[in-house]
């Protein structure tokens, strides 16, 4: 049985929708989620690595089959169609995949709760995704739309985090307009303080010829009910620095 | 399982080995559950149980329709009596059965079951009739793979088996298998000698136990479309033997005229780790279901407030019945 990367999948990935999008998230031209598919059964499987704060892999998912390399303090819980990551002091869930075989309107959901290799946190909660500090009050982006043609170059979202001390309490995004591939593609509904707020109206982001672009932001954020549509990339993150205590 | 006292080691770790081999069997209709179950209530209900993020559990001996345990009791005092007949021959297995048919009801021992209903329908129109006759109903839907491990209690989901068939054979089995090994450790054994080292007793309580759950899992066949699965607690205390315990979880209600027990469940740490984000757990309330009612679009809006207040980080799916009122 061979297992190929998947470029056509409907799915819920961190509470946020993705369309054949290959790259969930991308860190320094290295992806860390891939979305597979077996060629024989159709069947859809994920490679991840659960990576701690300290920078240590604690468990590897690869066609969708996991491997606990701490076996000290992680469970699997598996069901059909159903399996979980659990760490078995506090209970936090730290992987947990739901496929859907036959159901036409979705072919899995996943969380991952995750760090990047400089010790920035990513957490795909099954409601939301934040990136970034784990100090963020209420930056949200919100019912947002991030549509293109089908094989578009670049992400959807960039985003650049550069851990401080203080970590930053809200997220800016540049005002309209916003430009890419596809000329202006569309801008955010102005706000009175310039920042993405909770509750803000749903934009499509579908641009000229149907085409849209990325969007960068800086710092960490929320992303809540973004859907991400036929992009190559879903979010890119550019975060050199080390996030990790020296 | 703790074994009587002078039940012999050996015999022990054969009952045992029975006991996981019967429940692995039993677990394959409780597995997997469901994405969502839903639980059908009222508006009263759906504000309290929001309000106070926690499930009324009753003492299933008091549910809506006391016939619902009645079937089950009867079903299984049938087969018993049939099997009993089946083993008649042997002393020790025909006074065995006699003691089993006098005290497999939990009901009668010191075991208090409590549950709440959910069912694998959202969008059920005998559910909103009984939940909302008049309109008004609703149908919150919850995802239990996780919550489960976050309530106040150590509760457990059993799927209700409707099928007249697949019941009796469930309860033969267990009985058929259960003789087989009595059977096995009582040859050239009276009753008196079943009884010293306390075989019969012990295998009576077995049997009790796992029909103890059978009882609660088992519905008449003109039920099926119900779909339901059961949230239990049991607790392993009778007020009136035990009066040293503490009782303050047990509360009482009114329906009908008549006093009923129950017993809260909480969910509120399930929805306190859904607001924190490495703790991985979904938002517990998945979906809404407005049942048939005059406005829906206007409650739409207000359940919308009110899930959102909850947690504002999540958008809560809300659905509406399109099951006509005029239906109810």
């Amino acid at each position: 049985m061979s297992w190929i990367e998947a470029r056509e999948y409907r799915a819920i990935i961190g509470g946020c929708f993705f369309l054949n999008v290959p790259t969930i998230i991308e860190h320094n031209g290295q992806q860390f989620i891939t979305v597979k598919k077996n060629s024989a059964s159709g069947q859809i499987g994920i490679d991840a690595n659960i990576i701690d704060a300290s920078g240590k892999t604690i468990a590897e998912i690869r066609n969708d089959q996991v491997t606990i390399k701490d076996r000290e303090n992680l469970q699997f819980v598996s069901v059909r169609g159903r399996s979980s990551i659990v760490e078995s002091k506090t209970g936090k869930i730290l992987y947990d995949i739901q496929l859907f075989s036959g159901d036409l309107q979705l072919d899995f959901k996943l969380s991952i709760a995750t760090h990047l290799a400089n010790g920035l946190p990513i957490f795909l909660h099954p409601n939301r995704i934040r990136i970034g500090s784990s100090n963020i009050l209420k930056p949200h982006i919100t019912s947002l739309k991030l549509a293109t043609q089908k094989g578009m170059k670049g992400p959807a979202l960039q985003i650049r985090v550069a851990p401080t001390a203080s970590a930053k309490e809200y997220l800016h995004v540049p005002r309209a307009p916003m430009t890419g591939p596809g000329g202006i593609i569309g801008k955010l509904l102005p706000t009175k303080t310039g920042q993405v707020e909770p509750g803000m109206p749903v934009l499509m982001m579908v641009g000229k010829n149907g085409m849209a672009a990325n969007i960068s932001l800086e710092g960490p954020c929320y992303l809540l009910d973004v859907a991400f549509e036929n992009f190559e990339i879903g979010i890119e993150i550019d975060s050199s620095l080390t996030n990790r205590p020296k | 399982m703790e074994p009587l006292q002078g039940f012999p080691q050996g015999k022990m770790e054969r009952l045992i080995s029975l006991r996981t081999a019967i429940l692995e069997g039993w677990m394959r209709y409780h597995t997997p559950i469901p994405s969502i179950l839903f639980h059908y209530t009222t508006a009263e209900g759906l504000i309290g149980i929001l309000n106070s993020f926690s499930f009324w559990m009753t003492n299933l001996r008091y549910m809506n329709d006391l016939s619902e345990l009645q079937y089950a009791t009867d079903l299984i005092a049938e087969i018993l009596e049939s099997k009993s007949l089946e083993y008649a021959s042997n002393d020790v297995l025909r006074e065995w059965f006699q003691r089993v048919r006098n005290t497999f009801s939990p009901f009668d021992g010191g075991t208090q079951v409590f549950a709440t209903c959910f069912c694998e329908n959202g969008n059920l129109l005998s559910q909103w009739r009984a939940y909302g006759g008049k309109g008004g109903g609703y149908a919150i839907g919850l995802d239990f793979f996780h919550l489960v491990r976050f309530l106040s209690k150590r509760c457990f989901l059993r799927k209700v088996i409707y099928a007249g068939d697949e019941q009796r054979r469930i309860i033969m089995d267990l009985i058929d298998r259960t003789c087989s090994l009595l059977k096995e450790m009582v040859v050239g054994q009276d009753v008196k000698q079943a009884d010293s080292d306390n075989t019969l007793p012990e295998f009576c309580l077995f049997l009790n136990r796992v029909l103890g759950e059978y009882i609660f899992c088992l519905k008449h066949p003109e039920f099926t479309q119900e779909q339901e699965w059961r949230l239990v607690y049991i607790w392993d205390c009778n007020p009136i033997l035990n009066r040293e315990s503490d009782f303050s979880d047990l509360k009482f209600r009114t329906f009908g005229g008549n006093v009923i027990p129950y017993c809260e469940v909480s969910f509120e740490n399930a929805i306190k780790a859904s607001r924190q984000d490495d703790y991985g757990l979904l938002f517990p309330i998945q979906e809404l279901v407005i049942g048939p009612t005059l406005d829906p679009e206007f409650n739409k809006q207000s359940v919308t407030t009110l899930l959102t207040k909850i947690n504002p980080d999540h958008f809560p799916i809300i659905k509406k019945s399109a099951i006509p009122l005029r239906w109810l």
